[in-house]
């Protein structure tokens, strides 16, 4: 036995017996790294032992898809044809027999690691066997990345591969010594782990889920195929989307809608917050406040409802006025109305925010500055105002990262025939594409474009923030 | 306290606020009025903020017609369904975080938050429903939108708010962690429980993008604002064919007017009493940040 052991591992040693000693002999973490290897080996090889029948099993629907065989096999002939080593290597069979050798051999290792585990002089052999199979993993992944002809992801599924990592992280990360630290933990914590397979399994599904199909943006447009067995396209469909004079005036629509957005709405919540706070009458103060914050929570179908009652024709804005301003019907009328709309639903509701940094304010400064003779302009000048400055760049910064994305539901309400020219922007030239019409490809391109650039500015908004010495998001 | 401040401006102030308030009550004032005025004033647009010859035919027509009564229902059923589903997931997803000593806690933590910052956008997210069967299914207004990750991080920092000897000293009395949450946490943050339900409500109630998206050609579950949508785009798109001619369809709008105001009705009818939950949860958001 090793000389490594904890007392707390020697207490337990009898309920596990014969497992127990074998396991014993190494770290902790080496064993769970043995056993995770194995499981992936299993799993990998089932996943290419499916492809050869032309079966996959679909992790989300968890079903088996059938794919035709006559496809796969075309497939499989099509990689070991002249024409696949072509794209691929020249001599493809030499380079996966090589591969197959190296993996068979690790496999070897690992298990001669394991019966021999008594002589010292196996004990390294673990050590080769990871070293093998993380070559294994890496050769394949590139060997995927530069054969990216059609078979490439069909025939050779990545993601089982990229499953190898996994058990070669915990051989560094594991954070036990001994089985018994593990147990211990399991009794005190597994309850907690229960709790969260739901959310976590909601996020996975709904969330990291849709991010494989983001793959649909670099695929051919073949609108009926599952995304991983469409044929591979490049960037084709990002050159496409520049050259599409639609998507040029979407993403022009965006830019001016947002800014017009920011500029004119963002001060509002702030000015109205300064004046609510200014605001003595107590009761009349909560009224507004329960008044001012209500459009907050009428839908945008409502809303929208709403204005084209009131700013129609003969609705009540041109009956006041007297006057007959096409407010929706008018492109740049339009364009206005849109915004200030969207500051009418939400000037309330964002004071909020504004008027617990305010509170947040120590009221001292005032006194201090009031015996000093300050006037209120002054007051909200040189106390107000800075004292709030953290919370107006968060969520400046936060409302630059949403420059890209438009509400769905709030265009999609607000829009009708005669303005299609300023109101289309990039996510209802999303839906009309790829949802509504069959360029899926196209449409998945352009999302992937917005999703990057939102990042982008949300990032380089923060980056920016923090340099000129604010707190910033993260 | 005297700060030097002017009756004058006061007054301004308070006047500006009158101004907003009626900036943000007339429209509403108007379209209630509109539902419930009688055709002939509705055709020479004489109605502004009180309805003139009242009658409530337009609110019988959409009462009879089955397509907005089961509309209402059923986003009255899916509402209440997701609310439940929804503070379920998030008080589960939020309870483990309170244990410092949790393994993979900073890991859960990143995993979760990144997905506020990175969508994968319309099309993937049409794609995995798709190959999930969950176009044209109901289920597909229920389980996508089941967690916010926001909410998550609300709830999470209210419970971080209750001390930790509190849930130690449960623990030494033989509560599991399970126990602690159901017997010691959930009674402590009610108040926080109220508000995230009321986020999810009105979320689910107002919300209609999903049903937009996925809901191809089934019309049987459309919620409500869907259904308002689709009113709304047909008749702007007869509104402005008619814009030329001035003469507005009084009957058909009175009926639009009605399905607007039922639509908004159970809402201003929770709103007043709830309103103090709602500015509670983003006050506590903005604070936690």
């Amino acid at each position: 036995m090793s000389d490594n052991q904890s007392p707390l591992h020697q207490s337990n040693k009898n309920r596990f017996g014969k497992i127990e000693e074998i396991l014993s002999t190494f770290p902790m973490r080496v064993n769970v790294t043995i056993v995770g290897t194995i499981l992936v080996l299993i799993f990998s090889l089932l996943e290419w032992v499916n492809m050869g029948l032309g079966v996959r099993f679909n992790l989300f629907t968890l079903q088996f898809a059938n794919i035709e065989s006559k496809v796969v096999a075309a497939q499989l002939e099509w990689v070991f044809s002249e024409a696949g080593s072509i794209q691929g290597f020249r001599n493809f069979k030499l380079f996966m027999a090589i591969l197959l050798i190296i993996f068979v051999i690790a496999i070897i290792l690992l298990a001669l690691s394991v019966i021999k585990y008594q002589s010292k002089r196996f004990r390294s052999l673990s050590y080769w066997g990871f070293g093998a199979i993380i070559l294994v993993a890496v050769t394949f992944i590139f060997a995927i990345l530069i054969t990216v002809g059609d078979a490439g992801t069909t025939v050779l599924s990545v993601f089982p591969l990229l499953t190898l990592f996994a058990p070669i992280l915990t051989m560094f990360f594991f954070p036990f010594d001994s089985l018994a630290r593990l147990m211990n933990y399991v009794k005190r914590y597994w309850v907690l782990y229960i709790l969260l397979i739901l959310p976590m399994a909601q996020i996975i599904i709904f969330r990291y889920g849709p991010m494989i199909n983001i793959l649909a943006a670099f695929k051919e447009n073949f609108f009926l195929w599952p995304v991983l067995d469409r044929p591979w396209a490049g960037l084709e469909f990002f050159v496409a989307a520049f050259n599409d004079p639609t998507f040029l005036e979407a993403f022009r629509n965006t830019l001016v809608l947002s800014f017009l957005e920011i500029i004119m709405g963002f001060p509002v919540p702030i000015i109205l917050a300064i004046l609510l706070n200014e605001l003595r009458l107590r009761k009349f103060k909560r009224v507004t406040q329960t008044i001012l914050y209500l459009p907050h929570f009428l839908s945008w179908a409502i809303v929208a409802g709403i204005a084209t009652t009131v700013l129609g024709n003969v609705g009540l804005v041109n009956n006041f006025l007297g006057t007959s301003i096409p407010f929706l019907t008018d492109p740049t009328h339009w364009i206005f109305s849109y915004v200030i709309i969207g500051i009418w639903k939400g000037m309330g509701w964002g004071t909020i925010i504004y008027l617990a940094a305010i509170t947040g304010i120590n009221p001292e400064l005032y006194e201090a500055a009031a015996v000093d003779g300050a006037k209120r302009f002054r007051l909200i000048w040189h106390i107000t105002l800075p004292g709030i400055r953290p919370v107006i760049v968060l969520l400046l910064i936060l409302s630059i990262g949403g420059i890209m994305g438009n509400s769905f539901e709030r265009i999609m309400a607000m829009r009708n025939p005669l303005v299609f020219r300023v109101s289309d922007v990039i996510e209802v030239f999303t839906y009309n594409r790829g949802v509504a019409g069959l360029q899926q490809s196209l449409a998945a391109a352009v999302g992937l474009f917005q999703s990057i650039v939102s990042v982008i500015l949300l990032f380089g908004a923060n980056y920016f923030a923090k340099k000129t010495g604010e707190r910033g998001l993260l | 306290m005297n700060l030097n401040k002017s009756k004058f401006g006061d007054f301004v102030i308070v006047v500006v606020f009158i101004l907003l308030i009626c900036i943000c009550l007339f429209p509403m004032m108007n379209v209630f009025a509109r539902s419930m005025s009688s055709p002939h004033y509705l055709i020479r647009s004489e109605v502004s903020l009180f309805p003139r010859g009242f009658n409530l035919d337009a609110f019988e027509v959409v009462w009879s017609d089955s397509k907005y009564t089961w509309s209402l229902a059923w986003t009255a059923i899916l509402t209440l369904i997701c609310t439940i589903l929804s503070l379920t997931l998030t008080v589960l997803c939020a309870f483990p975080f309170v244990y410092k000593g949790l393994l993979g806690r900073k890991t859960l933590n990143v995993f979760m938050i990144f997905t506020m910052y990175f969508g994968a956008g319309m099309i993937p997210t049409f794609l995995l429903m798709r190959s999930l069967g969950l176009i044209d299914n109901p289920l597909v207004l229920i389980l996508p939108a089941s967690l916010s990750i926001f909410n998550v991080i609300l709830m999470r920092s209210f419970f971080y708010g209750i001390p930790d000897s509190i849930r130690e000293s449960s623990e030494i009395d033989g509560a599991g962690p399970f126990k602690t949450l159901i017997l010691i946490y959930l009674p402590l943050s009610k108040p926080v429980l109220a508000t995230i339900s009321l986020f999810y409500a009105v979320g689910r109630w107002n919300g209609y993008a999903d049903a937009l998206l996925f809901l191809r050609t089934e019309r049987r579950w459309d919620p409500i604002q869907l259904l308002l949508y689709r009113v709304q785009q047909n008749l702007t798109a007869i509104d402005v064919t008619q814009f030329e001619t001035s003469a507005g369809n009084a009957p058909t709008e009175a009926i639009r007017m009605a399905t607007i105001v039922i639509a908004t009705v159970p809402i201003l009818l929770v709103y007043p009493f709830l309103q103090k939950y709602f500015v509670a949860g983003v006050t506590l958001g903005s604070i936690k940040e």
